[in-house]
């Protein structure tokens, strides 16, 4: 639609940006943030359920969920959670990606500092989940310093979930897995980021 | 020549016919209470565009044309605090091959598109222009402007809104309790607008540009939404009180 050449400087205007200062805040934000949980867990490892969720080491990671809500009674209940989540300080974005018949995906993107079951306890706690509402959260991306292959153990304490719910996740196809022969018999691995990071989440 | 005042009193539509009609050269700044626009003219002409809002936030309007990931927008801004000088992000995803020179084209033209419609119709704001030499003997010659026809499209498309709109309105999701049949019941461009709306989308002129559907067909949907008890339309609040 737009020729370049048109589009090029002229009194300091163009097509593309000089540069995304509000993208670069965000994430000038994040990075501060980051640095100060990362203090503030060298003070205290375990702060309360909230306050400092100090769950893993590597604080410096993005962590992308997606929260589908069934039976869903009223939409301000939604509206209310996005809303909401980004007051949390270890929220970066909470966002609906997908209106289905039946379920409303919500895509939420925190730090590694909250972990599966924290999430899910204040998503439940926003929503005050009544007449049969369900909530349903699913780690999408975890991205942090550490890629390596996880034990299904390793798995559900990195995320703060249950084992059982774990191998769900692997059984649905949710993670990237390989299988390897142990001493005790086969076992899975799993890693936590590449299949995963395949779905994007949009914020 | 320096000429400035609100746009409530003195129309952009006016301003933009007078400054073609006379060919004049200079620089149109838009100051509204979301974007700072500057358009360039030579003879008449516009020959260059900007807007705080495209440059504030390109990365977001190339997620939602659909044109990149949310993940290489990121990825792009890790490159470009690296780059020293401090690169554009919309060169940068070129160069990473995350997006193409003609996309971030696009995306810019329907966002200039979207911010001349949501001025004219709602001229908050003030402008000035500022007239200059002409510095283009050649501009008059040139043929079809794509800028101008961005232009022509945003002031047709407001005219049509405000024909069938002449007051503006509000969106908002119900408080109360829905039918549970009634998300099926939706069809995608409904799903799509109700999407919007919980994402954060208040204004009904402004769903109605981001939904990108002909204005008979977005009146419809709402419709629709309104019926199922979904969403509620307002007059806006300051217009309101105003007619209070």
């Amino acid at each position: 639609m737009f020729d370049d050449e048109l589009l090029a400087e002229r009194n300091g205007a163009d097509a593309f940006s000089e540069l995304d200062d509000h993208a670069l805040e965000e994430w000038d934000s994040l990075k501060d943030l980051l640095s100060d949980l990362a203090d503030r867990e060298r003070v205290s490892e375990n702060s309360g359920s909230f306050g400092v969720p100090a769950l893993m080491g590597d604080g410096d990671g993005i962590a992308r969920w997606v929260l589908a809500v069934g039976n869903v009674r009223r939409l301000s209940d939604i509206l209310r959670l996005r809303q909401e989540l980004p007051r949390d300080p270890w929220c970066i974005a909470a966002r609906v990606i997908e209106i289905g018949p039946d379920r409303i995906r919500v895509g939420i993107t925190t730090t590694m500092r909250v972990s599966h079951d924290q999430l899910q306890e204040r998503v439940d706690q926003i929503i005050r989940a009544t007449d049969g509402t369900t909530t349903d959260l699913e780690p999408v991306m975890l991205q942090s310093n550490n890629e390596s292959w996880l034990t299904v153990d390793e798995a559900a304490h990195r995320l703060g979930a249950k084992v059982a719910t774990v191998r769900g996740w692997v059984e649905s196809g949710l993670f990237v897995t390989r299988q390897i022969e142990t001493a005790s018999g086969t076992e899975w691995r799993i890693r936590l980021r590449q299949r995963a990071a395949q779905q994007a989440v949009g914020v | 020549m320096a000429l400035y005042g609100d746009l409530n009193d003195f129309a952009l539509t006016d301003m933009l016919s007078m400054i073609a009609r006379r060919e004049k050269s200079g620089t149109l700044r838009l100051t509204t209470p979301t974007d700072r626009i500057t358009l360039g003219f030579e003879r008449g002409n516009v020959t260059s565009v900007g807007s705080s809002e495209i440059n504030q936030h390109i990365g977001r309007l190339l997620i939602r044309h659909g044109y990149v990931r949310e993940e290489q927008v990121e990825q792009g801004l890790v490159l470009q605090a690296l780059s020293t000088p401090r690169r554009r992000l919309g060169e940068v995803l070129i160069d990473i091959g995350a997006v193409t020179r003609g996309q971030v084209a696009d995306a810019v033209a329907d966002q200039f598109k979207s911010s001349l419609v949501r001025l004219l119709i709602e001229p908050e704001g003030s402008f000035s222009f500022t007239s200059s030499e002409s510095a283009n003997a050649a501009v008059e010659t040139a043929s079809a402007n794509p800028i101008d026809s961005v232009m022509r499209d945003a002031l047709l498309l407001a005219e049509e809104w405000l024909a069938s709109h002449p007051t503006r309105e509000t969106v908002t999701i119900s408080e109360g309790e829905i039918d549970p049949d009634a998300l099926a019941e939706l069809a995608t461009s409904e799903r799509a607008l109700l999407m919007a709306t919980l994402n954060g989308s208040s204004v009904l002129h402004t769903l109605a540009l981001e939904s990108a559907l002909p204005i008979a067909e977005f009146d419809q949907c709402v419709a629709h939404l309104t019926a199922l008890n979904l969403i509620r339309i307002d007059p806006h609040p300051v217009d309101a009180a105003n007619a209070a």
